[in-house]
């Protein structure tokens, strides 16, 4: 026992971290006594105390943890990893409902304006929250949960690294809370999506280059000799968002002691960085990373293999050679060179086959399982949240040509195109994915109730046909009447006529979130019921298709 | 640097599009030779193998 113990020593990533927080610590609490400003202050405090925790974690567990680090194979099967898989899981079911809580709370200030309360929970600061907390935090854990599962699975390989998963796992929640409480505190950058100020940036470029190390390291010991195409997706998804950032994120704090900096890009060099960034936080966080959800969840439940291995290849390729280039569309009729301007439109249109690409591939994935549709929810949802995306591919292409976008800019219309977008295909295809995984995770034969998932999917489709509905009625009046002048040649409405005839379109989209809220509290009751039961079944048996009535 | 800025514009408008073409001849070879078919086939069924 003795012998046992005392031949026990930290590896290097545990010296490695302890250092490194312990570095942290000294530095933020530095900071925080040094600088003027309350919600800095607060911030670096906040790290303090979580440099400080995760020093603690890191020596507990190595006092729990066995002398040999854990086998990557257990009976010739590979030993896998899912803790951090479990952690981001809960942690995306709860980020999604605080994000459409507070998604609910702005679309009820827009139809009541009093309900802005000053000065932390105006619009103007709780609408980055909801943005944020949707696509990054929601999407970025499910994102997360996904990648760490698939690509275990796919390459029959235990997750690289020990405590580099728990510490992307750990570290990009950390951003998040980061990022969160400094847009209610007043600390933005102001540049949409990309709102958090630059330690907070700095922090998630290391976490996100942990991230691509665990991700490439695990692909390094797959076992399969090729890398399944969902893979290439949730690779090209990490690698090019870390181009993203870097690139849009370069900026100069004016101190050390000071949460303000000043972008590195000047005039409209700034505007195309940011949409060249915004853009493709569309492209390649929610479409590429999803598109890997897509092409692992729906083939395994549906039982079916993927419809065309080859066609997933070429739209892999034409997704990402293209999608790179779109973002001017959202600067038409601005300052951007008008070639430019063109040329993200032109990219844009071309987009809309690669894009269809996948959605073919994607629904046709069904071919010979297309009855499963009337028992499985959970493979209903998954399916709709693909034509959901062939629905807004369609949809964006068409905005981004010029003509369309002198009535569509800078109203509601984008709004109700996003959330077609982020509602139908995000959510849902995660919705889907987490469906499955729960149980596979858990080790549970099926969710708590399949009952509950169809009443989920059908409240929130009546939810999002009621906001895309309302934002496009919404949006093109609004269009037509920014652009109606008189017989003498002046403008026929005030803007208030404008805000005054949106109004119950506001109360609408307000009731679609609603809706799509509640349903969401279903999957919540549904996943805690599932975890919470207590027949265990052994992993295979969890993965293992439910027979189906006719069988 | 106005020249430069042309000079830069035209190598892109006109290279660019000759290099992202090629790249896709590669896709597509890549991905539809015959001699891959196999390989595609398996992994097309990778999600549905279990350990």
């Amino acid at each position: 026992m003795l012998i046992n113990a005392s031949r026990k020593a930290m590896h290097g990533g545990e010296l490695g971290l302890l250092l490194f927080f312990a570095t942290t610590t000294v530095l933020c609490l530095i900071i925080a006594a040094q600088t003027t400003e309350g919600p800095f202050a607060f911030h670096a405090a906040l790290a303090t105390a979580a440099s400080i925790a995760a020093i603690f974690a890191i020596f507990n567990r190595y006092f729990e943890r066995p002398a040999e680090p854990a086998p990557l194979e257990i009976d010739g099967k590979p030993n896998y990893n899912f803790g951090p898989v479990k952690f981001t899981t809960i942690a995306a079911i709860f980020w999604g409902f605080a994000g459409m809580a507070v998604g609910l709370i702005i679309a009820m200030q827009l139809a009541f304006p009093d309900l802005n309360v000053e000065p932390w929970l105006n619009f103007g600061r709780v609408r980055p929250l909801h943005t944020s907390a949707v696509i990054f935090a929601f999407g970025g854990n499910v994102l997360l949960a996904t990648s760490f599962y698939v690509v275990q699975r796919t390459s029959r390989a235990r997750l690289a690294g020990d405590l580099a998963p728990w510490f992307v796992a750990l570290g990009y929640n950390f951003f998040i809370v980061i990022a969160g409480t400094g847009y209610l505190l007043g600390v933005t950058q102001g540049k949409e999506y990309a709102e958090p100020e630059w330690y907070a940036d700095l922090w998630l470029t290391v976490v996100w280059v942990a991230y691509l190390l665990v991700f490439l390291g695990t692909l390094a010991r797959r076992t399969e000799p090729h890398i399944y195409v969902a893979n290439w997706f949730y690779l090209a998804f990490i690698v090019t968002v870390a181009v993203l950032h870097l690139g849009n994120g370069l900026a100069l704090p004016i101190s050390m002691y000071s949460s303000k900096s000043y972008i590195a890009w000047s005039g409209v060099q700034d505007a195309m960085f940011q949409w060249w960034y915004g853009h493709n936080a569309v492209g390649f966080f929610l479409t590429a990373g999803f598109l890997a959800i897509m092409y692992y969840f729906i083939p395994k439940r549906a039982e079916r293999p993927v419809y065309s291995y080859r066609l997933s290849i070429i739209h892999f390729w034409a997704v990402i050679f293209l999608y790179i280039w779109a973002g001017p569309h959202h600067l038409h009729y601005t300052a951007l060179p008008d070639w430019a301007q063109t040329l993200g439109m032109t990219f844009s249109i071309m987009l809309w086959m690669p894009s269809w690409g996948g959605m073919i591939n994607g629904l046709l994935t069904l071919s010979g399982a297309w009855d499963k549709l009337r028992t499985d929810p959970v493979l209903r949802m998954l399916v709709v949240s693909v034509a959901f995306y062939g629905m807004a591919t369609f949809e964006g292409p068409m905005m981004s040509i010029k003509a369309v976008n002198s009535l569509s800019h800078y109203t509601d219309w984008t709004v109700g195109h996003v959330h077609s977008g982020a509602l139908g295909w995000n959510a849902y295809v995660s919705f889907g994915a987490i469906y499955c995984l729960v149980p596979w995770l858990w080790n549970r034969r099926e969710l708590y109730s399949l009952k509950l998932v169809n009443w989920h999917f059908w409240i929130s489709t009546i939810g999002i046909v009621l906001y895309i509905t309302a934002m496009w009625v919404s949006g093109i009046l609004q269009g037509l009447m920014w652009r109606s002048y008189t017989a003498l040649g002046y403008l026929e409405y005030s803007f208030i006529e404008t805000v005054a005839a949106m109004h119950p379109f506001y109360v609408i989209r307000a009731l679609g979130g609603f809706l799509f809220l509640l349903g969401y509290m279903l999957m919540i009751y549904n996943v805690w019921m599932t975890i919470r039961s207590s027949d265990a079944v052994s992993p295979a048996a969890a993965r293992a298709p439910s027979l189906q009535p006719a069988e | 640097m106005a020249n430069t800025y042309e000079w830069l514009a035209r190598f892109a408008q006109s290279a660019g599009v000759l290099y992202f073409i090629a790249l896709f001849i590669v896709v597509l070879i890549y991905a539809l030779r015959p001699g891959n078919k196999d390989t595609f086939d398996h992994a097309a069924r990778a999600p549905l193998r279990e350990d």
